[in-house]
């Protein structure tokens, strides 16, 4: 293998890892909040088919974008509704919304199937340093949205980590009952970071319909949201981890295609993804690893103030 | 913020959970100065009251006053900004929060960026006051209980707390903590602050308070001046009637050794030894106190001789047979009883009814089962008598658990375990908690069990406890025997110097040997 070849692996893979990165990223603050959303792959969809349809209908791209977020975040309204308002159980309802937004997206997507964007997401052009060996092209050759996706990992690293809200999510997901008792309302904290999840996956979906296939078919997600939700394991629910950590899966998606040459059946690449998921939920599920790999204590338990 | 608190005024307090009055038309009163004390039996409604006053929980009725003016508590901003602060019995740091991460937690007044900041000098000045020395970088769960009550005092000092709550502060520290807590707690109050004082440990009110406040069923009963009164009348202004203060209950003589501990090591949960080489043996006929601070083996103790945490060495041997390695049931079968320390998570199911807890040990043998099928009738009129004997208040037999108090789980708890007659109790702080009544209830089926010939282990933080009823007492200390004492040569100071490490006592540390 060439070096050109090694590059344009290596630059695949960081585009595939973009849509799994922001959807982790939401996901990620969404379970800090005690919230556990199944629901990723279908906010995923209808974030793409929304992305596609205002995309073809407006050709303005930033508007596209918008409305993807906007729509999966209204999806995921529905997941807050139950869960956190109705206290409901979080697993049943992340579980169905996957089915609702799958089935919703395949509705509106109708009219769109088969027909490619007007508009989509190009490499930018750094000339200079995307000339730079390896590396270069890996960096400074993607997609705006490939870098929104980065840099909001980034910040949410931050955020987390770093600043006094920080603090307050993950104490809403850890002892919910100490996070109301100093002043917060971890009803108002959970639905934001629900919402914060569902305009993440609703940019995920943007990017496979309008930079990575720049087209619309059903069911496109091909079952990310669920490599997402592994992936979040994998980070230890922490974003600067899910950066590399989808930068993995990525690789592995980019894998098949290289593999495909090399004579394998195309059934058995296919399930490279989804294979790595397991063989990665299984290493960290060992012994040493435990402890690293903790969830959020209250992750998945409803709260109520006056819930004994 | 009002920087100065004056008074506090609660006039006709009312809370109800799903239909149930838990609190009833309180009023009371509380100065700036005041240090007052609160007590009730086990679901009196303490901790309902105190979650109004923090604004944890809406009253239906009534009305809170703070300095005389109305003040609207919606939620526990509010009652910050009132300056009321409270101290839960069980406390409210986020353990996987650094300490000083707990304290910016919802303190607005700090950055938002990087927080803990521009806190540190004011928690290290305000810690040192209180004589608390711990890294303020180091996680929050894995400070001592008594290091975290310090930190929760010291964070709702820190946000401006003028009127302080505290419930049951006293029940996680050692004999020499608790005294230079009331000391940090005396110049506060010295300083303007108030203290609501919620404790079973009536000595402490005594000393402590000038005024207490009694709260039975949810009413308020009595608002008394402490002076002039002592022990005997406090009790009885608690609940009502009846003698329960009594002294030495030690029988000197016991029969054969039942339970035999050798060499026994585990580790916790984090894999890190938790007990190392404890050697004891408990005979028929006896009680055999282990006193210490808590966190120093003791639930890793219990577990392995509940047989619910695997032994890493050593052997336990009952009534002869070795059962090191005997499961939890078997051991049950055998005769082993246990009352475990966390009672709500591991000696009952919150979610289920009081009846179906009360046979939780015993649901799938007759008469509570017969060929796979649950019989109702037989359950239900067991769990109605066992209510009854222990005195557990519950509204119904059907009620989830979890909606009881803490001490009425408590008590359905020892009764379920110790109403099968059996010949080994292993009880950790089974009276953890309890009003005067409940203890003396529980301890008296330890002592029904020991005087039908049984043996009985009983872990406890409290020394009175220990010493009213245990004929020898061991102290463990960072998951080791210090040593162990006979009745009636059991020395308090010893004990008090072992459970700290220090082994140059006073007393010589008797042998371990038993006649």
């Amino acid at each position: 293998m060439d070096h050109l070849m090694i590059e344009s692996i290596l630059t695949r893979a960081v585009a595939a890892a973009t849509p799994l990165l922001f959807a982790a990223t939401g996901e990620i603050v969404s379970e800090r909040s005690g919230v556990l959303n199944l629901g990723v792959e279908g906010m995923m969809a209808v974030g793409a088919v929304t992305g596609f349809a205002v995309a073809t209908a407006t050709g303005n791209l930033g508007l596209a974008v918008g409305a993807a977020a906007l729509a999966a975040m209204a999806v995921s309204a529905i997941h807050g509704f139950i869960s956190v308002a109705l206290l409901g159980n979080q697993v049943v309802s992340g579980l169905a919304l996957t089915m609702f937004g799958l089935g919703l997206s395949g509705l509106i997507g109708k009219p769109f199937i088969g027909r490619s964007a007007p508009v989509r997401f190009m490499p930018v052009d750094s000339s200079i340093l995307s000339d730079l060996p390896i590396l270069g092209s890996v960096m400074f050759e993607q997609d705006p949205l490939c870098y929104l996706a980065f840099g909001m990992a980034l910040l949410t690293w931050v955020f987390i980590y770093h600043t006094r809200w920080g603090i307050s999510l993950r104490a809403a997901g850890e002892h919910p009952l100490a996070c109301e008792s100093m002043g917060h309302s971890v009803v108002l904290i959970r639905w934001l970071a629900t919402l914060f999840g569902g305009a993440c996956a609703g940019l995920a979906g943007a990017y496979l319909s309008l930079a990575y296939s720049a087209s619309w078919i059903e069911g496109m997600t091909a079952g990310r949201g669920w490599i997402v939700i592994a992936l979040t394991i994998f980070a230890a629910w922490n974003p600067l981890r899910a950066a590399w950590g989808a930068c993995l899966f990525g690789g592995v998606y980019v894998l098949q295609y290289v593999l495909q040459n090399k004579g394998i059946a195309p059934n058995i690449l296919m399930m490279l993804p989804y294979v790595t998921t397991l063989l990665v939920l299984v290493l960290g599920a060992t012994k040493r690893n435990r402890r690293r790999f903790n969830s959020p204590v209250a992750l998945g338990e409803a709260f109520h103030r006056e819930m004994r | 913020m009002p920087s100065e608190f004056r008074s506090l005024c609660v006039e006709s307090l009312s809370k109800s959970f799903s239909g149930v009055n838990v609190v009833r038309d309180v009023s009371f009163r509380i100065e700036a100065g005041q240090a007052v004390g609160l007590i009730g039996e086990n679901g009196a409604g303490k901790t309902t009251l105190m979650n109004c006053l923090t604004g944890m929980y809406r009253p239906d009725k009534g009305i809170i006053r703070i300095n005389d003016d109305r003040a609207e508590i919606r939620r526990s901003r509010d009652a910050f900004a009132f300056g009321i602060g409270m101290v839960h019995q069980h406390f409210m740091l986020v353990p996987t929060l650094s300490v000083l991460e707990n304290i910016a937690l919802g303190l607005e007044r700090s950055t938002v960026f990087r927080p803990v900041r521009t806190l540190r000098d004011e928690f290290l000045q305000l810690s040192r006051r209180f004589g608390l020395d711990v890294d303020p970088d180091v996680a929050a769960g894995e400070l001592a209980p008594g290091e975290q009550q310090r930190v929760e005092i010291v964070r709702i000092l820190m946000r401006g707390a003028r009127l302080l709550i505290l419930d049951e502060p006293t029940s996680v520290l050692s004999p020499s903590e608790t005294d230079s807590f009331f000391g940090s707690l005396r110049r506060l109050i010295s300083e303007g602050c108030a203290v609501l004082l919620v404790s079973h440990k009536l000595d402490e009110i005594l000393t402590f308070c000038s005024r207490v406040l009694v709260l039975r069923h949810g009413r308020l009963d009595g608002d008394f001046s402490t002076d002039g009164m002592d022990m005997r009348t406090i009790t009885e202004k608690m609940i009502g009637d009846e003698e329960t203060v009594q002294g030495s209950r030690i029988v000197s003589e016991s029969g054969p050794v039942i339970l035999e501990v050798r060499d026994l090591t585990a580790r916790n949960d984090r894999g890190i030894p938790a007990i190392q080489g404890i050697t004891f043996e408990v005979c028929r006929g006896e009680i055999f106190g282990i006193a210490g601070i808590s966190g120093n083996g003791q639930r890793e103790l219990a577990a392995v001789l509940a047989g619910v945490r695997e032994a890493e060495r050593g052997m336990i041997r009952f009534d002869g047979e070795d059962i090191t390695r005997v499961g939890p049931r078997e051991r049950l079968e055998r005769g082993i009883a246990c009352i475990p320390e966390d009672r709500l998570h591991e000696g009952s199911i919150g979610g289920m009814s009081v009846g179906e807890n009360a046979v939780l040990r015993s649901f799938y043998r007759a008469p509570f089962a017969r060929s796979g099928w649950i019989r109702k009738t037989a359950v239900r009129s067991f769990a109605r008598s066992l209510t009854e004997r222990f005195a557990v208040v519950t509204p119904s037999i059907d009620t989830p658990v979890r909606w009881l108090s803490g001490g009425n789980i408590q008590k359905l708890i020892a009764g379920r375990e110790l109403s099968g007659s059996p010949r080994m109790v292993i009880a950790s702080h089974p009276t953890y908690g309890l009003d005067v009544r409940a203890a003396e209830a529980v301890r008296s089926m330890l002592l029904h069990c020991r005087d039908e010939g049984g043996g009985v282990v009983l872990l406890s933080e409290d020394l009175d406890e220990l010493l009213e009823i245990s004929s020898r007492i061991a102290v463990i200390f960072r998951g080791r025997l210090m040593g162990i004492m006979n009745h009636p040569d059991i020395d308090r100071q010893t004990i008090g110097l072992w459970m700290t490490g220090v082994t140059s006592s006073v007393g010589p540390p008797r042998p371990t040997a038993h006649t």
